[in-house]
């Protein structure tokens, strides 16, 4: 018997009615960076989560320690919360469906086999050639991180399922040393250690700071605005995936309830949530739950077609599963979008670029993520973008501040959606160019 | 967990750092850590979710050639602490460096906790979330009130450090905080905002406030805010309140004065040392132990925090330093080197940070003003800083124009931006409320790791703010 059957067993000779254990083992390799190496870590990190449900009425505990009898202390501790809170009336039962998708390139076999050394070769690599060609650039900070996991779910329905992932992502930082308070950085998500490309993270990182040295505010005005695909797959991804989380609709902090099978975007959009999706760096056989991942069409030529769900909301009305769980050991799963999809059109940034008289591409931006999903505005502080003037990259903007509907801008304002899919963490989206967006400058 | 000191005990943490300088270590530490939290929530008048967790490991630090190698593992069997040491050591050998050179310390033996009459974690679950419900429940004053979280946190933070040159540290911290979050909804319109208290205490910091009225309050800010349009785009004069003061002053020049990022050439404070930044009314403060804040006598390597002016009327006068950082400038460290957890290694972060008192009162601050705005954090919050570029932008909660010297009709959705060093250049007053705190709920986030800081201020004046709208 593992440790996550062992655990469920106690938990129900303890009177939980149902029970389930979720546990992470996580190998981590961290290397920190500026002009040099600066620090070399690895952590062996462990983490089991039992939530039980006694009726209606639920605890979680959780614990790093897995010994068994520190989980068995977890587990007392679990039934015990679950006793004496208050019931959940909407409580129906803990996932009822198991299964694995079949997917694939979601695990990196040669980790195993990588030597600290290869991995100190790559960062310095990385470092060198940020400096390559004359540029007049410092590395000011970078990181790579190595995850090495292993999740396991087991409840009192089905045995034990594990999945393992790698994913290893990467930033870096630089900052021009003349000519003006200048920064550049480029990041990288991906799954194996071969797709990590240190010369492109490092040449992007290097010219943007370059780019940037003589960047100004500029006047308060409204304008077209390119969004570079990074950011565009962070924003919408963020407004659109919160939009259409069950948690937030039956919460009411989403509208989305009403506007199911309607029109809500311009008719050229298509986002899609894919768990199944080859390298997708949140593709995995089944969720935090158990439960099977799966494609969810999300927007189909604007239409709104589908919402994400774990077992606990998809239960509450009645409806299947998404495959959508997430947890980390320590939290209750919740609702969480998989790979999150933009689908690209067939328009190049440089095309999108030439065909502006007029308008600000953004690269960068920070305070983005304080942007507001239910009500719809979307803000950002932009810290590197560029005035277009008659189809050209013109003057170096920075410090504005943009603001814009989010429900308005897919509805009405897309101008061009473009073909340069890439992705930001789990989301993924081209470049997109937007009517009209307000600019709070100088 | 089993107690703490037992499992100290048993992990005879002398003999991890006997080996790793056996195995060719110049120095080496050991942090053990355990970590409790609880948290509640409940969201519309239905507990939404009751979890605690139990977080424990230990870290372990060597140097071998002025080079950091760093593991950690919860796994506490002799295999894989032994595991652990090698595996530090390896990774030590891997690369060149320098970050290993420490500056001297004194040897330190340290015991000390933070009292408190209550642990919120042996209060029956009943109570706490009936407090919780009874809050919730009065925020709902207003149909047009359509959702109402309230969360309350509290833990309790053991850290131990022992360390190859002989000193040694544990130090206990509880914290706990309560937040609510209410949405209103009008014509159309959907306003959230969000307010907290928050202290290094037990439960016996629920006594202190009436949660009735917190909630109604933050409802009552809601449906105000619902109903005000924000202000026109433009740069403006502002008065900001001591809250957002706190964060400002910890995310727009706190971090650039974190040493390792000076060195990097990341920081715009580079170089600047001993130069006029400011108006000679700021002076910026960073401290261990102030009244409000979070706790932090002594840094995760075993160097006590005091108190360190960073700008003093006005002139930068030091940057915040580990050991490695204070070793390159030949200063002393200032007890800045902090760690997330034992999983992670230490870096330069700040404890509390403040603006020191000034002389005006709130309504002189307003003085002059023609046309401006009055920033509070309250019913908002969150930001973030580029701390290469030095631009900065924050969210604004409840905020009132300012009009002829006197405050005017409410605004909403205000953002500020600016540049570090032009915005401090135009702070040209400073109040005399200087206020703390710190909570449960929210820190600091720096290369990945999180950490609990304190941040406060007295009211100031800024002449030149750009303020966006939603």
């Amino acid at each position: 018997m593992d440790l996550g059957q062992l655990a469920v067993k106690k938990a129900m000779k303890l009177g939980a009615d149902e029970a389930e254990v979720y546990i992470l083992r996580k190998k981590i390799t961290d290397v920190m960076f500026a002009s040099e190496i600066e620090s070399f870590k690895t952590v062996d990190s462990r983490g089991l989560g039992i939530r039980v449900a006694k009726g209606k009425q639920i605890g979680l505990h959780a614990t790093s320690i897995l010994t068994e009898t520190e989980v068995g202390r977890a587990v007392e501790k679990a039934v015990k919360i679950a006793e004496v809170t208050p019931e959940d009336p909407n409580w129906n039962s803990l996932n009822d469906k198991f299964g694995k998708t079949s997917v694939k390139g979601n695990y990196d076999d040669s980790l195993k086999n990588l030597d600290y050394d290869k991995i100190i070769d790559k960062v310095i690599g990385g470092i060198n050639r940020a400096t390559e060609n004359g540029r007049k650039v410092k590395v000011t900070r970078g990181a790579l991180t190595i995850n090495d996991s292993e999740v396991s779910v087991t409840n009192n329905y089905y045995d034990t399922q594990t999945y393992y992932g790698s994913y290893i992502t990467t930033y870096m930082m630089t900052k021009a040393v003349e000519g003006g308070e200048s920064t550049g950085a480029e990041s990288l998500q991906v799954r194996y250690w071969k797709d990590l490309n240190y010369d492109k993270i490092a040449d992007y990182a290097a010219e943007q700071a370059l780019m940037y040295v003589k960047a100004k505010p500029i006047d308060s005005v409204k304008l077209p605005v390119i969004m570079r695909n990074k950011f565009s797959a962070f924003l919408f991804g963020f407004m659109l995936g919160s939009n259409i989380n069950s948690e937030n609709i039956q919460k009411g902090r989403s509208t989305f309830a009403a506007k199911l099978n309607t029109q809500i975007a311009d008719e050229r959009i298509t986002v899609i949530d894919d768990g199944t999706m080859p390298n997708g760096v949140r593709t995995r056989a089944f969720d935090s739950e158990g439960h099977p991942t799966q494609k969810t069409t999300i927007l189909e030529k604007g239409v709104l077609k589908n919402f994400i769900y774990d077992s606990y909301r998809a239960k509450k009305e009645n409806v299947k599963s998404s495959g959508n769980a997430r947890r980390n050991f320590n939290t209750l799963p919740v609702p969480s979008t998989n790979n999150f999809i933009f689908k690209p059109g067939t328009t190049s940034l440089e095309d999108m670029i030439k065909d502006t008289k007029k308008g600000l591409f953004i690269e960068r931006t920070i305070g983005e993520w304080l942007s507001r999903p239910s009500s719809g505005e979307m803000n950002a502080t932009v810290t590197h973008g560029y005035l277009i003037e008659n189809g050209e990259l013109s003057k170096a903007v920075k410090n504005v501040i943009i603001a814009g509907n989010f429900f308005e801008i897919i509805k009405d304002k897309i101008d061009t959606i473009g073909s340069d899919l890439s992705n930001n963490g789990h989301m993924y989206s081209p470049a997109i160019k937007i009517s009209e967006m307000t600019i709070a400058g100088k | 967990m089993s107690n703490f000191k037992e499992t100290l005990n048993q992990l005879e943490p002398e003999k991890i750092i006997d080996k790793a300088l056996k195995l060719g270590a110049s120095y080496a530490d050991v942090r053990y850590q355990h970590f409790s939290n609880e948290e509640i929530r409940v969201e519309n008048k239905s507990l939404e979710e009751y979890k605690s967790l139990d977080f424990g490991g230990l870290g372990i630090r060597v140097v071998v050639n002025g080079a950091v190698g760093f593991a950690s593992t919860s796994d506490f069997s002799k295999d894989s602490v032994n595991n652990s040491i090698n595996a530090a050591l390896k990774l030590a050998k891997s690369f060149e460096s320098e970050k290993g050179n420490f500056a001297e310390t004194k040897t330190i033996k340290f015991d000390e906790k933070v009292s408190i009459k209550t642990d919120p974690i042996s209060v029956s679950p009943k109570e706490k979330v009936e407090l919780l419900m009874e809050t919730n429940k009065a925020a709902w004053i207003s149909d047009q009130i359509k959702n109402v979280i309230t969360i309350m946190g509290s833990s309790v933070d053991n850290r131990f450090f022992i360390s190859s040159q002989g000193t040694q540290t544990l130090v206990q911290v509880p914290t706990i905080g309560l937040i609510q979050i209410a949405v209103a909804v009008e014509n159309g319109k959907m306003d959230t905002t969000y307010h907290g208290h928050g202290a290094c205490s037990g439960y016996e910091f629920t006594k202190k406030y009436d949660w009735n009225d917190f909630s109604v309050d933050l409802s009552e800010l809601a449906l105000r805010s619902v109903k005000a349009s924000s202000p026109p785009p433009g740069t403006y004069p502002v008065v900001v309140d001591p809250r957002l003061v706190g964060i400002l002053v910890h995310e727009a020049f706190g971090h650039a004065a974190e040493a390792d990022l000076v060195f990097t050439g990341t920081s715009t404070l580079k170089d600047r040392l001993g130069e006029e930044l400011a108006n000679e009314q700021v002076s910026i403060i960073d401290e261990g132990t102030s009244k409000g804040g979070y706790y932090i006598p002594v840094d995760d390597e075993g160097t006590p925090k005091g108190k360190t002016v960073i700008m003093d009327k006005g002139v930068l006068k030091a940057y915040i330093h580990d050991r490695n950082s204070a070793n390159v400038l030949a200063v002393s460290p200032t007890g800045n080197s902090r760690a997330q957890d034992f999983e992670n290694q230490p870096l330069v972060r700040m404890t509390n940070t403040y603006i020191d008192n000034g002389d005006y009162k709130f309504d002189e601050l307003l003085e002059g003003i023609k046309e401006g705005v009055y920033i509070k954090n309250k019913g908002s919050g969150g930001g973030q800083v580029e701390v290469g570029m030095g631009t900065f932008t924050f969210n604004g909660g409840e905020s009132f124009m300012i009009r002829n010297g006197e405050l005017a009709e409410p605004v909403r959705g205000v953002i500020i931006s600016g540049a570090i060093l032009d915005t401090l250049k135009t702070v040209d007053a400073v109040g005399n409320d200087l206020k703390i705190s710190t909570s449960y709920f929210g820190g600091c986030g720096k290369g990945g790791q999180a950490a609990k800081v304190g941040f406060g201020g007295p009211h100031i004046r800024v002449q030149e703010m750009t303020v966006g709208g939603r």
